[in-house]
This record gives structure tokens, sequence and C-alpha cells, in this order.
């Protein structure tokens, strides 16, 4: 009997001396909330990662699409796919179930989600206060970068303040009103200029780069609050503020620091090779050497046509041949638009053209159907056109004539619009307009100042003047109110909770 | 009797010889100094079988005495007892008897037991007698399957078992199957039966490669809750248990067995033979497009020069390559060896075995091979302690060169007046022998398991089993895409891919039984146990393009440009800690209940259920035991079973409940900087894999599929267990199935695993089995197999965060699921649909063949499609538009139901067997009715207006249609063989010849090369169905 209790004991010992085990995971092979946003370096990678969402073809080309093809400036292929016809042609039943709207929408709260997870870490964090604070402010420009651009695409749109993290942040709550969200934005850029300093390098944003979205934005309320523009009529704000806020911020940029001024050769500017120029307030950082579709840049080709799969050559004016990588011909000016450049404007006879040749001395000439833009040109490309081209988000010229419009028919006003005329090889502005007509003389000029850039329709609906532009609109039928802004994608109507 | 127990009983027969002179000394010296005590007399006798067959090795005992021995060859024995001593004499699988001491001659006949004692099963953490089983488990007897030629054991099970379907739409070499136990049940997670070797639980069943299917001992398939619920989590789509063959105690058993087996078509080729006819289509095809047609005589705008008809007709153009007898083999052979080394004692028991298998693919050089090492080795330490060890090596390697085109334009030569591959047009990437030669697709495996198990009888009625098992796993993978000849190639002047990955299993379970004796009348067993399972696996995939020089092809990675080098690696752990309970319960050999739990924690599960609890209970009669039964004189065996449980499917992919960040690059003044953050890149959607999904949101509450079951089931054997028969009713039901949900666009992220929805399946299985004659010389028996499984989805979830889609005729909901397939440009032809079976065809109805072009327009066609010739699209909505609101359920790949039959039939020492397996009621689609040479020249003209084939062109859109929908039954002639076992010479006493054919014939209405394709029915053409011959041997020494 002993020996019975004896090894029932020892059965026992077997049985529950097993070592207890932890079932909680830790991550293998991926970075987490635990293992992650430990130093600076952490934050700044995580900073890189709240930039690398804008080379995403959701949000750079839907940009374009939107900025451009959705405006008087240019056309999609009417036989293309991928919903892009039906913002061009402004289907409005189509808008909420378009593939490219709910792409750029989700792709805009994809940066947003990146750029509050490095502030919701940083806010708190006890790094050295100097890179803290330039990480910091460059998450705030990224932040009301993204939101920005809602605005204007979206107008009223959920409100994402913190990093999204559980199931219940999910479903965010819309912003009431448009002062809501623009005091939103507003905030966030002046905390920007506040904690950055100059420091201009390519592709990331710097004091001047906040400064210079603060004035568009400004801007924008004030044209927009000016022209009755939908939201913007309603929103609590000073027109003449709202200008003269522009016109102060604006003003920084113009005169305030020395890294960034006026490009003095066209040309320049559109060099893929220099991504440093001194135009470049914010440029996107892309590279042919990048190994996804999101890294490098296939913009070169969406300017070019398709018809051929040979190298294009364009003449230049100083009488060589650039060559060009063959494209998709995805992006067709309208000639009616083209038309209402100045003959001479270098801006068209440097950059937008329908003459290409098969070679590099110039022997067959062809010439396209349509007009095609060259800011996006480069002469070396791997395989059948991965390029190194740089979407070009905000310009030197661009905040040029933010002033201008901000400041109005002042000599200041005169002075700044002219330099751009000059450059482009124009007379000055006719002398003597009222402020009316000198802010809309100045929102046609950025037209042609900025076209194929992403801006045009921007200017458009903030001036209240989408359907008396655009032919695409007449045709649809489209009123300017519901021009004015895209209405939110379904899928975020049917899964947040809050509509 | 089998060969093995035949050899055991022999090698006892010969050491009790010596024994027996012990024997007789011991007595006579007995004699010598006890004359005092009773009289000895000398027993003699003989025992034979109910059919007068001498038994041979039967233990006659004297009753409580030490005293006995063994029958011999002749079935005779004798020993010394006392008069009025009394003999017991008993035998595996026989009644034992006891009979008085005479000293006439003892003639004793033994019956058979009714229920073999040796008939136990293997249930999971113990075993069970079968008699005593309360859950529905199969059991499959490997002696039938050893004479087919198979890489893996699961290929064998087709057919074999109710309720398993088992697919095999793959011939290539090393390939696997699909297997599915009672239907699927989990529309992400894994839906394969786990496979458990000796214990060691080794996840999805489909492709055991690594066990020799020679070294298999036993197969059972444990199918409902009851019986599975002992596997808790990982139990809902059943559970496969192996036995290994551990030695018998007798001799030295040497085993060599070989198989040699050699592949032909089983049917012919589809393809043009007559170039002419090919031409004369293709350019009616294209000149019904409005294209230029291509067979003129000039060069087209690829720059490659085309035949015209005279041309070849007059023999001008004389080139003509039959690129079937280049790409495939003539006679694909097969090699089975396999060596067995077996020897047990008393104390110990050793087998050793090796493997070595090679299986040559339909295409040229398209291999595979691999060698197995296994060792079982059995010590018994003492009377109370076992130790088992067990270690099973396999290796394999794989030149994988299969998709060759066959169908390849055969007015084009191979090669160039200079020798090179002939290409036609500039981005020729298929010219089969380019390909075969230049490009690099090979896999080597090495799957190493070891486990080691202990046995302690604790008390008589007390025992622990304890076993830790380890397994490793490495393979890599060699590809390399030469410049010239593959598209990848050309794109990136080179490509080269090297793939490592390799994995650790770990797990160790414990388990104590305890059978207390209570009395005659109840009988008790309790297992309760725990076990741990760990697992880690790492992966490297490096890649460089843009070579300079192809030489080495991938073996050094670094010849490629250094910019462009692209190096991923993973690494990937899960735990699992259960706790597991069994009690079985009798009550006077009539009423028996099972109860059966299994606890889960699992690192997988989130925060919020880390815990999964499993019970089971099951309830059986013995109805036979019953007087009122009895008195019938009818049944041998009347038992009635059912059972209710929960099983769980942990198919989820580790962390999913952890936050997860993702790695990028930025481009920052001439440099990548390293970019990370929340949310991680999840899928590639759209054409060209154009857009990019997001995920990474944790979520804590996500779990495991639980399923719900209910079986009821009867056994029943009649005249004396020669007809027996089992018949099951199941009801499954899985909920929480684990899903993608959609998120609002807001939050950032698109979807996020869930668990939402629910499928049921429901069925019916039955096995007849019955010995139909069983005579000293002939013996025919035969087994009956039936299943029907259905399955319908009854819900999934909210369909808004689901995004489904309704079907406007119907409201049904639905979503695609699975790939696109070509030519159909649908996201799928399959859905899933509430209320539908998983995988329906969803699409357009036809009514023959538009005849008019006013017909055309008066269905609601435009265009082309509205032109004679072109398919009758039914506008089901009747709104005098067809468009692709007419969609509806155009057909189902699941099969009415499934049975086979297999006959086995012996004639003294020849052996016959012949397996039938069928499948009826499945729906195939047929991919290549549109384009394939057995069908193109049936088609619609003006002066063949037929209603089954539409007009050639080039450039058709094809949707997803009824004319494409195909039954896919058949029944086939799986296998015939025939054998002779050899009784003379002795030293290979036992051994056998044998000739197997495997897919003798196919009886189908289904007009393509075979119709047994994978669950979702998708038909792609490929190569016919080989019919395998194998010739076999087994030398037993």
């Amino acid at each position: 009997m002993k020996t019975t209790i004896k090894k029932s004991i020892y059965t026992l010992f077997i049985v529950l001396g097993f070592i207890s085990c932890d079932l909680n995971e830790i991550p293998n092979g991926f970075y987490s909330d635990e293992n992650f946003f430990k130093t600076p370096e952490d934050a700044q990678a995580a900073l890189y990662y709240a930039y690398n969402i804008i080379g995403y073809r959701e949000y750079m080309d839907n940009l374009l699409f939107i900025g451009d093809i959705a405006s008087e400036e240019a056309n999609y292929p009417t036989t293309g796919s991928f919903g892009v016809p039906d913002i061009d042609y402004w289907n409005f039943n189509a808008f909420k179930n378009n593939d490219q709207l709910e792409f750029f929408f989700k792709y805009c709260y994809i940066g947003i989600n990146r750029a509050n997870s490095v502030i919701d870490n940083l806010e708190n964090s006890d790094f050295d206060l100097q890179i803290k604070n330039q990480i910091l402010g460059q998450a705030f420009f990224l932040r009301a970068y993204h939101y920005f651009n809602l605005a204007r695409t979206f107008g009223l749109v959920p409100m994402q303040r913190h990093t999204v993290a559980t199931v219940a942040q999910t479903q965010a709550a819309m912003a009431k009103d448009f002062d809501e969200l623009y005091d939103f934005i507003i905030d966030d850029l002046k905390q920007a200029a506040s904690l950055m300093v100059v420091n201009k390098t390519p592709s990331l944003v710097d004091k001047v780069a906040a400064q210079s979205l603060l004035s568009k934005v400004y801007l924008n309320i004030a044209s927009g609050k000016e022209s009755n523009a939908a939201l913007y009529a309603d929103m609590n704000k000073d027109v003449q503020l709202m200008y003269d806020s522009a016109s102060a911020w604006s003003h920084k940029v113009l005169y305030d620091q020395t890294a960034y001024h006026l490009e003095t050769d066209l040309l320049n500017i559109y060099d893929y090779t220099k991504p440093n120029g001194s135009e470049h307030i914010f440029i996107l950082g892309k590279d042919q050497t990048g190994k996804e579709g999101w890294n490098y840049s296939v913009y070169a080709k969406m300017f070019m046509p398709s018809n051929s799969s040979q190298p294009l050559y364009f003449l230049r004016p100083d009488g060589s041949y650039m060559k060009n990588v063959y494209g998709y011909g995805s992006f067709l000016y309208n000639d009616d638009f083209v038309n209402t450049f100045t003959p001479n404007d270098k801006r068209k006879t440097y950059l937008i053209t329908k003459e290409y040749y098969t070679d590099n001395v110039g022997t067959t000439k062809k010439t396209n159907p349509t007009y095609l833009s060259l800011k996006y040109t480069v002469q070396d490309w791997m395989g059948s056109g991965i390029t190194s081209s740089k979407p070009y988000l905000i310009r030197f010229s661009d905040i040029v004539l933010v002033y201008a419009e901000a400041e109005g028919p002042t000599i200041e006003g005169y002075m700044w619009l002219n330099k751009i005329r000059q450059r482009a090889g124009l007379t000055d502005a006719p002398e003597g307009m009222s402020e009316t007509d000198f802010r809309n003389y100045v929102v046609k000029e950025r037209s042609f100042e900025l076209t194929a850039e992403g801006n045009r329709l921007f200017d458009l609906r903030r001036k209240a003047m989408v359907t008396s532009t655009d032919p695409n609109t007449v045709v649809s039928g489209i009123t300017e109110s519901q021009a004015a802004f895209y209405p939110l994608p379904q899928k975020e109507i049917d899964l947040n909770n809050n509509f | 009797m089998n060969k093995i127990t035949l050899i055991v009983i022999k090698n006892l027969i010969m050491k009790q010889k010596s024994q027996n002179r012990k024997f007789m000394l011991m007595i006579f010296l007995s004699f010598m100094l006890a004359a005092a005590s009773a009289q000895e007399i000398n027993v003699t006798g003989n025992i034979k079988d109910v059919s007068g067959e001498n038994l041979i090795g039967v233990s006659v005992k004297v009753k409580n005495s030490s005293k006995g021995t063994i029958t011999n060859l002749d079935g005779n024995f004798e020993l010394k007892a006392r008069q009025k001593d009394i003999l017991t004499i008993s035998y595996v699988g026989y009644e034992t008897q006891e009979v008085a001491v005479s000293e006439k001659q003892i003639k004793v006949v033994l019956k058979e037991n009714s229920v073999s004692l040796e008939d136990v099963v293997v249930i999971g953490y113990g075993s069970v007698k079968k008699s005593d089983l309360t859950g529905s488990v199969a059991t499959i007897k490997t002696d039938k399957l050893k004479s087919i030629p198979s890489n893996s054991i699961d290929g064998l099970l087709q057919g074999r078992s109710a309720g398993l379907q088992v697919i095999s739409s793959s011939q290539d070499p090393g390939a696997g199957t699909t297997i599915r136990l009672r239907g699927g049940s989990s529309l992400v997670g894994s839906n394969s039966p786990l496979m458990v070797v000796d214990g060691f639980p080794m996840g999805d069943a489909g492709n055991m490669k690594q066990i020799n299917p020679d070294d298999i001992e036993s197969i059972e398939i444990l199918k409902d809750a009851s019986a599975a619920s002992i596997y808790g989590s990982r139990g809902a789509n059943g559970v496969i248990m192996i036995t290994t063959k551990k030695a018998k105690q007798g001799k030295t058993i040497i085993s060599i067995k070989n198989q040699l087996t050699a592949s032909q078509f089983s049917s012919n080729l589809v393809r043009f033979k007559d170039p002419l006819i090919m031409m004369q289509l293709n350019n009616e095809g294209r000149i019904n497009s409005g294209f230029k047609p291509l067979y003129i005589g000039e060069y087209s705008t690829n720059g490659v020069y085309y035949p015209s008809l005279q041309e070849v007709e007059s023999g001008s153009w004389s080139t003509y390559t039959d690129w079937a007898s280049i790409v495939f083999r003539p006679t694909p052979l097969l090699n089975n060896t396999s060596l067995s080394i077996s020897n047990a004692n008393e104390k110990r028991s050793l087998s050793l075995t090796g493997n070595f298998f090679t299986q040559q693919g339909a295409y040229i050089k398209d291999d595979y091979s691999k060698g197995i090492v296994n060792m079982n080795l059995i010590n018994k330490l003492t009377d109370e302690l076992t130790v088992t060890t067990m270690c099973n090596f396999a290796k394999d390697y794989r030149n994988n060169n299969t998709g060759l085109s066959y169908s390849r334009n055969p007015l084009f030569p191979v090669y160039t007046e200079n020798g090179d591959y002939y290409s036609i047009g500039t981005q020729d990437y298929s010219h089969p022998l380019a390909l075969t030669n230049t490009k690099l697709n090979k896999t080597q495996g090495i799957d190493i398991m070891a486990s080691l198990g202990l046995d302690w009888q604790v008390l008589k009625t007390l025992s622990v089993r304890t076993q830790a098992n380890y397994r490793y796993r490495f393979g890599i993978t060699d590809l390399y895409y030469p410049k010239k000849y593959t598209s990848l190639g050309a794109a990136n002047n080179g490509a080269a891919e090297l793939d490592n990955n390799y994995s650790e299993d770990f797990s160790t379970d414990t388990y104590v039984t305890y059978k207390p004796v209570i009395n005659k009348k109840q009988a008790l067993s309790i297992m309760g146990g725990f076990s741990y399972e760990g697992y880690l696996g790492r992966s490297f995939q490096m890649m460089s393009y843009n070579f300079v020089n192809e030489a080495l092809k991938n073996e050094n990675m670094a010849a490629g440009s250094a910019t462009m080098n692209t190096h991923t690696s993973s690494l990937s752990s899960t735990k699992l800690l259960s706790y597991m309970f069994r009690a079985n319960y009798t009550f006077d050999d009539k009423y028996m209940a099972t109860i059966t739990g299994r606890a889960d924690g699992s690192s997988k599960f989130g925060t919020n259920n880390k815990w999964g609890f499993f019970p089971s209970g099951a309830l059986g009669w013995k109805l036979h035991n019953e007087d009122f039964i009895k008195d019938l004189n009818a049944f041998d065996e009347f038992k009635f079973r059912t059972s209710y449980g929960i099983l769980g499917n942990q198919g989820i992919s580790p962390y999913q409940t952890l936050s997860r960040f993702g790695v990028d690059n930025y481009f920052v003044n001439g440099e990548w900087k390293t970019a990370i953050g929340p949310g991680y890149v999840t899928a590639r959607t759209g054409s060209d894999s154009r857009y990019t999904e997001w995920g990474g949101i944790p979520n804590n509450g996500l779990k495991w599929e639980s399923t719900q079951q209910t079986n009821i089931g009867v056994d029943l054997a009649f005249f004396k267990r020669r007809l027996r028969l089992t018949l099951d009713y199941y009801d499954k039901h899985t909920f929480d199935l684990l899903r993608q949900s959609y998120l609002a666009p807001s939050s950032g992220f698109d979807k996020m695993w869930i668990n939402d929805g629910e499928i049921s399946n429901k069925g019916v299985e039955f096995t007849i089995d019955g010995d139909i004659i069983d005579t000293k010389d002939w013996k025919l028996s035969g087994t009956l197999i039936f299943s029907t499984n259905k399955n319908k989805v009854i819900s999934l979830g909210n369909s808004q965060s689901a995004g489904l889609q309704t079907d406007p005729l119907t409201g049904m909901q639905y979503e695609y699921y699975g790939t696109t397939l070509d030519p159909f440009r649908q996201t799928s032809p399959n859905i899933l649909a509430i209320n539908q079976p998983v995988n329906v065809f969803y699409g357009y109805k036809t009514d023959g063949i538009v005849q008019t072009k006013a017909q055309g327009l008066a269905s609601g066609m435009t265009g082309y499609e509205a032109e004679a010739g072109e398919f009758n699209f039914v506008d089901l909505s009747g709104d005098g538009v067809w468009n692709e609101n007419d969609r509806t359920v155009i057909g189902d790949p699941n099969p009415d139901f499934t049975a086979s039959l297999n006959l086995n039939l012996k004639y003294k020492n020849f052996d016959a067997g012949i397996f039938l397996n069928g499948v009826y009621g499945n729906d195939v689609i047929e991919t290549d009715l549109y384009n394939s040479p057995q069908f193109t020249p049936l088609r619609w003209t003006i002066d063949n207006p037929t209603n089954s084939y539409p007009r050639l062109r080039e450039n058709r859109l094809y949707y997803v249609s009824d004319w494409f929908i195909k039954d896919g039954s058949f029944l086939r002639i799986q296998n015939l063989n025939v054998g002779y076992t050899f009784v003379k010479p002795s030293v290979i006493k036992n051994s056998r010849v044998f000739v197997n054919i495997d897919n003798l014939y196919t009886f189908t209405k289904f007009r393509g090369y075979d119709p047994e394709v994978g669950l979702n029915g998708r038909y792609s053409g490929g190569y016919p169905r080989f019919r395998k011959i194998t010739l076999g041997v087994e030398l037993n020494f």
C-alpha cells in the first residue's frame, strides 16, 4: 500500500510538474507598438513613413486626376478605366462608388494615421528638443497637408485626431463644420511653423513649407468665403482677415528667408536631376532605384502618348533634342485650354507641345493629336519607364501667386505677379485692375504656371467657378454646389457608425 | 492470417522446442524426487478451427498451474497433467475454451471471437476496443493499399472511408492531394483534417510525403465531435491518426519491396493534327473579329512570317513540329523501393526501414525523388516501464519543369538554322526546350522527426504516458529566369532567386489513464493530461537582377546589379497549451457513455479569448446484448451511437492580435531612408496588382472558429459478422467564421480579422462490409462506401462590413470567392452566397446560339454580341437589356454523393482486387471549351447554324455562363490488382508478386481530359490522366 501511495505521488508530480507557458504573443519579424518609438531614429523612420504614403498611385495619381483632369485643363481617355473618366466628365452619380475617389480619401487618412503616430508618440517623449521639434513640426505639417487635401476634395470629413490602435478608434466622428476642420489644420500648421527651423532638404519640409501651406489655407478660406462657395460660405471667418493672414504668412516665405527663391530659368524647375532647386519648398521623394511602384516614378509616362514603344525626342529651346520615355497617354491636354496661353508664353513654348521626333537629330517629326506636358520628362529610365521624376507639391512660384492674390492690386502684389510673368517672357499685367479683377487675373495666371501640378480644380472650387469654366460639367448638368466637393465614399457612409 | 503473425508463430514454436527440452527434464526430475505426488499422465490433443484447419501456436495451459505448451505446425500438443486437471485453451482472436484432461486424444475446435480482441482503435491519447466505441471512428486497413504506388499515404485514402473526400487534381510528381472530411467548414482557415502520426500532431493532411506509406500499420479517422474533440481547437476538420509499424515479437524479418510503375496517358492529347485546319480556323476567327488573317503568307506585326494555306498545302512550307513528342516523356516511370528490418524479443523491439522513391513527371526533366529512413525502437526497461523512440529522416528533391506548351504552333521549328532556339516573335517566352534547358526551378527539402515516449504502468489500474516530439524542416528553392527566354528575365536582364525556409515543431504531452475495478457489470476509464506545442518558422528570400554573365544562375547572388538586390525574411512563432480529459463508462456491456473535453490556450488568440474549451459527450447502446434483440437471433451486433460536441479551428495566422507596422523606404536628398510606421501591406489588388491594401490593426477579441456537430450512428452485423453495416448521420454547424471585415476608409486601414459568419454541413454516410464467400480455398469480400454532404453558407456577417454584393434578381447576398479564371473577366466564377453551397458558379444563362441579328437584339444584346453566331444570353431580368443584372447561380461544384466499391477475391495463393470510385452530381467549369481543338471545328457558321458552339472570334469577351458548365460525374475503375503469395520455397515464404493497374477506365460524360478537378470545380485542360501499371515484388526473409 505504501508503494501505491508513493507511486501515486510521483505520478502527480509528473502531471503537475509542467512549467507554465506564456501565451502572450511577442512581435517576431515585424515592428509593433511594443518594440518601436523607443529612440529619435525610430521617430524619424515613422516620419518618413508618413511622407512615403504620398508616393502611392492611390494618392499622387489622384491628386493629378482631381487637380488637373477634373478641370478644364485636360482630359483622360474616354475609353480609360479605373473610374477616372467619371471624374473627368463629372458623372456625379458615380462619385460615391468611384474607386479613385475612395482611394484618395483612404490614403489621406493613412497619411494622417502615420502622422498621428509620430505626434502621439513624440509629444511626451524626452528626446533631444531640437530633433524632437523638427520631427514633430514635420508631422504636424503632414497631418495638415493631408487634411487640407481632404477638405478641398470632400468638404466635411471625419476627424481622426489620434493614432488608430483599437477597433473603437476606427469610428471617427465628422467635423461639425468647416471651421472645426480648418481650425484644426491652421493649429497644426502654426505649431509646425513654430517648431521647425528653415532646413532646406529635398523631399522633406521645413518652417518655410509650413508657412507656405498656411498661406494657401488662409487664401482658400478667404476666397471661398468671398465667392460664397459651398461650406466656406457658412464659415465664421472674416474674409479680409483671412486675406491678410494669407498675405502675412506668404510674406514670411517671400521676405524672411534666403534658402528659397524664384528660379530664374524656367526649365531648371522641371529638371528632374535638380530636386534641390531653389523653387522646391516641397517636392516628393521618388527615385528610379526604388523597388516598388510607390518608390519610383512613372509620371514621365503618364504625360506621354502610348502609341509607340520607342523613345520620343523633343526639340528644346537651345536646339538640342531631349529624349523621353514613351508613355501611357493618360493626360490629354485640352486644346481650348492650351490656346488660352499667350502664344510666346515660355510655359507653353518650352513645356507644352504636340510635336516630337523619333530620333535625336530631328529627322522624323510626329504630331500628337493632343498637347503634351514636358514637366515630368526624364532622359534616362529603367526597364519600360521606371524614372526619377518627382511631383511638385509646393513651389515658390505658387506662394508668390498666393501672396499676389492675397495682397491684391498693390505695388507689392503687381511686382510679384509680374516676376512670374517676366520669367515666362511675358509683358507685365495690365495696370489699374480692380481688386476682384486682379485676383481673378492671378487665379488664371496660376493655371498657366501650375498646370499639370495638381492645382487647378481646387482654385476653381474656392472661386466657385467650376461649372462656368469646365465644359465637361455642362455636359453632365452638375450644379456648382455639387461640383464644390465630392460626396464621401459610400464605403465610409456604410462602415462608419457616425453616419 | 497475415504474414507477420505467421512468422511470429513459427518463431514461437521453434523457441518452444528448446524450452520443451528443459521442461521435460524438469518433469523427469520431479518424477524422481516426488513420486508421492499425484499421478500425471501424458495428454495429447489437436486443435482446429471451424473450417478444419489446424491451428498453430495455440496456448494450452493447465489451469491454476504454470504448466503449459503450445500447438505445433500440425495443430497438435502434448503435455503432462493430472487426471482431474482442467486445460485452458486460448488463442488470439478465438474464444477461450476449457476442457478436462482425458487419456484419449483431446480434439478441440476453437471458434473465432465474434469481436476480435485485437480490434483496438487508436483514438488520441489512448485507445479503445472497437466494440466499445461511442464516437464515429473509421479504421482503414493498409494491407489493401500496399500495391498502389503513391508518394504519400494521403492519396491512397481516396474512397476508403465514408465521409472522406480525397481529390488529386494534380499529377505532377510529388504533388499532394486535397482532403476534406464531412465537407469544408472554414472560408479562410484550413479545411484539412489534422494528421497525427504516433501521437505527434503534424498539421494539415494532404501531403504527408515524409512518411513512407509502407511504414504505416493502421489509420484511424476521427469523424464526429466526440472522437475529434480530444484535439480541441484543431479538431473541427476531423483527425486522421496514423500508427506506424512496430516490430512484432519473433525472429528477425528482412523485407524488400519494389514497385516499378509505368505511366501512359489514358486518353489522347487534344491538339490539331492537321495544321491546315488550325490555320483555317485561326484565319476565320480573325476575320470574324475584323482583323487581318494571320496565315496569308505575310509578315505579321510582330515580325513573324506566317505561311499561307497554299504554302502548307503544296508542301513548300514543310516545317511541322510535333511539340507533344518533344515536351512529354514517352513513358514516365516511378520506382519505389523499401527495405525493412525488424527484430523483437520480450524486452526490445526494433524496426528499421529505408525507402527510396523516384517519380518522373509527364514533362521532360520534370522529376521528383526522395529518400526516407525510419527507426522505431521499443524498450521494456522493467515490467512497468517502457521506452519508445522514433526517428524519421526524409529528404526530397524536385526539378520543376511543368507546364511546357504542347499546343505550340507546329508550323514553326524547334531550332533556327544556326542551332538557336526558334522564337516566334520577339517576346516568345514559352519555348519548351529553351525553358527546360535555361530556366532553373528546383526545390529540396529535409524533414527530420524524432520522438521519445515513456509508458509507466504505475499500478494495475493506473498508467502514465509521456511523449516528447521534435520536427525540423528545411527547404531551399532555386530559381533563375534567363534574359532571353523568360519575361521576368527579359524585363530585368536576368533574374535570380534563392529562397530558404526552416521550421521547428516541438510538442510534448503527458496523460494518465485510470481504469478502476468497480464490479463485473461496470467499467470505467478516465484519462487526463496536458500537452504543449510550439512552432517556430523562419524564411529568407533573396532576389538579384541584371546579370552580366548568366553561367552561375543563382549560385552567386552578388553577381547581379548591387542596387537591384532585394532581401526579405520573416520569423513566426506560435504556442499552444492544452489540457484534456476523457471518461468512458460502460454498464453491463450494454450502455456506454463518453465525456471528452479539451481546453486550449493559443498564442494566436486575442488577449480576451486566450482559452477555448471544447466539450463533447456520446452515448452508446449495445442492443445486441439486450435479451429482446438476442431473441430475434438476427443481429451479431446492433449498436446505436449518438454524440454531440463543439470543436475548434484555429486557422488564423499568428500576430493578428498585435498592431503591426510596415517597413518601407522614402527617398530623401539622394538616398533611401528606412520608413517604419503603423499599417502594413496585406494584399495587392487591381489589374497588375496596382493597388495596395492595408492591415495591421489588432483585434483583441479574435478567436477560434467553432463547429457544433451532432452525430447519430448505428453499427450492425449479421450472419456471424459476415455482413457488417455502419450508418452515420451528422449535422455540423460552424460559426464565428474567421473573415476579413472591411473598415471605414477613414480608419486608414482596409480590413481586419473578425469572427463572423456561419456554414452548415449535413450528411449521411454508410459502409457495408461483407465476407461474401469464405471457404478454405475461396474468399471474396467487399466494401461499399457511400457518402453525401450538403453544404450551405448560412451567414457571412454584416453585409456592409463584409462588402457583400446583392444579386438584383433574387436579393441573394454574395461575394466572389477565389481568384480570376481565364478567359473570364469576372473577379471569380465561384461565389460565396447566403443559402447556397460554398463555391457555386455565378454567371449568365444561355439559350443556344444567336441565329440572326434580330434574335440577338431581341434578347437584349448589343454590338457584336447581338450578331449571329454569338452566345444567346438570357435576359433573366426581362428588362429588355442584357447586362450584369442578368446573372444567377448556374452550377454547383459540390458532388451530390460519392461512392466506392472494393472487392477482394482470394483463391489459394492468388489474390485479386478491384476498386471503383465514383463522384456524382458535381458541376465543372470547362474553361477550354471555346478554344479546344476538340470543339472549334464544330463552330457556328452560316452553313452550320448549330446551337451548340459559337462562331470563331479572336477578340470576344468571355462571360461566365452555363455554356461552360458541364456535369463532372464519373465512375472510375481506380485499381485492379492481381497477386500471388509464395508458400514455397520456405526461405521466401509469404513473399508476393503483384500487378496493379491504376485508373483502368473512367466512365463519364465529361469530354475534357478528366473530371477530377479541385473543390472549386475549375477545369483548365492540362494533360490526360495517367493510367499506371505497376509491377511489384515483396520478398520476406
